[in-house]
């Protein structure tokens, strides 16, 4: 319960009001001639995966930024189990806000029948989206030590895949099941992994007085 | 009995530069000064102690326990960095929660909080967020969030610097308070605090240890080379341009005439009379001949 507290009081603020404002300006894209199962997994991959940024991009190094680092490392172990319960929780808020969200505009449309299954897979097609790139823009917040250099390079990796239709990010496309390559899902799955444990090997190394 | 850090040897590395260059000093209980210029190695030094950064050479204890131990290390250190700060959104009472929360503390925290608020003199400001906070209140809320769980040895990096002096007074009473029995170890480049808080210091330069001892020790041994030089601007100028050994320490006006104290191993004129040194004297004088031996 503690530990939610917390994790709310440091992710929902201006993380969730952003990513929210991404999906409302999002809803203007849907609209009633692309109320089927193809319309809705071709623009929710082609916008949503946006509030993916917003929702991760203070999430790497708040600490260090405002200037509490070193006094929150020097708690040790515990931080880094915190850490990750943080992660853990703003993949759920961001999960559920886009589940939210489908529900919605489905919702909207009584034509629009997907079942449960249609629904899962558009719903982790477009979260494994969000994630990688929250993860990624997050990652690059944190190394670089400027949350600007990560919003920009997490803008310039989602332009560059939707301007070129996944052809630059290859398996790595955000666009996998529009494309009629479901396969990339699990390579992004895949490489949110990677970025999770490369995320808490830089936090470890902080704590652990070593970076 | 209180606990003695011990540090022998003691060597960091920035790349080429060596921020510590072979630092050895025993630290006992009570109030311990670490004195030393802008760059000197005075936080490197602490960063050290207190586990955040890793050393390149030496050896250090904690009342026995070594530097490597680092769970049971962090659990005998309070660190207050130089600048330090919390997420601004928080109010008082969250981000000392937080801190308690996340050092293990699982029951009794708001007693805890409490005590602690009372001892920093926070309690009305329980409710303010941290960006509302005077950098004073700021560094107490620090004070407070370091020693939460209660440690043997708190490490204050510069606590001191940029606060009005009623603050300043203050926060140094509040370490006075809660060195007692524990350690304390401040660091800071205004001698003045260090002398009117501190029983011990260590003078660094360079990442060089250039004194350590007892403060008594340290302003005795700048007995017979302070003077002051009293007159007109242009006399005691006229003078001191005579002496290019003796250094000016600072410069005042009093009863309308100009007061110059020097430091200089010889009587630097006729006009110069032999004062009582203080720390600021002290420190002046260690560091000057650390610059001619180098």
């Amino acid at each position: 319960m503690e530990c939610f507290r917390h994790c709310a009081r440091q992710t929902i603020r201006i993380n969730a009001a952003a990513a929210v404002f991404v999906y409302v300006a999002g809803l203007a894209f849907f609209t009633v001639e692309r109320m089927n199962p193809a319309g809705l997994i071709q623009m929710g991959e082609r916008y949503l995966p946006l509030a993916g940024i917003f929702w991760f991009l203070a999430a790497g190094r708040p600490e260090e930024e405002c200037g509490a680092a070193d006094v929150i490392y020097l708690t040790g172990r515990f931080f880094l189990k915190y850490y990750l319960a943080r992660l853990a929780f703003l993949s759920a808020a961001a999960g559920l806000v886009l589940l939210l969200f489908l529900g919605i505009v489905s919702g909207m449309s009584k034509s629009l029948n997907i079942g449960s299954r249609g629904a899962f897979m558009i719903w982790q097609g477009i979260f494994a989206g969000q994630l990688f790139l929250g993860l990624l823009t997050m990652e690059i917040a944190a190394w670089t030590k400027r949350r600007r250099i990560g919003l920009i390079a997490g803008l310039l990796w989602y332009l560059a895949d939707t301007q070129t239709n996944g052809r630059l990010m290859g398996a790595f496309t955000l666009l996998g099941y529009g494309l009629g390559r479901g396969w990339t899902k699990g390579c992004l799955w895949g490489a949110c992994a990677g970025l999770t444990v490369l995320s808490f090997v830089r936090i470890r190394r902080r704590v652990k007085g070593r970076g | 009995m209180s606990m003695e850090i011990i540090i022998e040897n003691l060597v960091k590395y920035y790349g080429k530069q060596r921020a510590l260059d072979g630092v050895s000093l025993t630290i006992p209980g009570g109030m311990f000064g670490l004195l030393g210029a802008n760059g000197s190695g005075k936080t490197t030094l602490m960063r050290i102690l207190a586990t955040l950064i890793p050393k390149d050479g030496g050896t250090v204890t904690m009342d026995g326990i070594s530097l490597e131990r680092i769970e049971e290390i962090r659990r005998m250190v309070g660190y207050l960095p130089q600048d330090f700060n919390m997420y601004p959104y928080y109010t008082v009472s969250q981000a000392l929660d937080y801190i308690a929360y996340l050092s293990g503390i699982r029951k009794g925290r708001e007693n805890r909080i409490r005590t602690m608020l009372e001892w920093v003199n926070l309690e009305e400001a329980k409710k303010k967020k941290v960006r509302e906070l005077s950098g004073g209140m700021k560094r107490r809320l620090g004070i407070a969030m370091a020693l939460i769980h209660d440690p043997e040895v708190l490490i204050a990096d510069e606590p001191t610097a940029g606060l009005d002096p009623e603050e300043r007074i203050r926060f140094r009473n509040l370490l006075r308070g809660f060195a007692g029995r524990r350690t304390v170890l401040l660091s800071t480049h205004i001698a003045g605090d260090v002398e009117v808080s501190c029983d011990h210091l260590a003078v660094l330069n360079r990442g060089r240890l250039l004194f350590a001892g007892d403060m008594k020790e340290f302003i005795q041994g700048a007995q017979g080379t302070i003077w002051e030089l009293r007159g007109s601007g242009q006399e005691t100028e006229a003078e001191l341009a005579k002496y290019p050994e003796a250094v000016l320490i600072s410069q005042t006006v009093k009863d309308g005439e100009d007061v110059l104290r020097v430091y200089s191993e010889e009587r630097p004129g006729s006009m110069a009379e032999c004062v009582t040194p203080r720390a600021e004297d002290a420190y002046m004088r260690i560091s000057r001949r650390n610059i001619k031996s180098l």
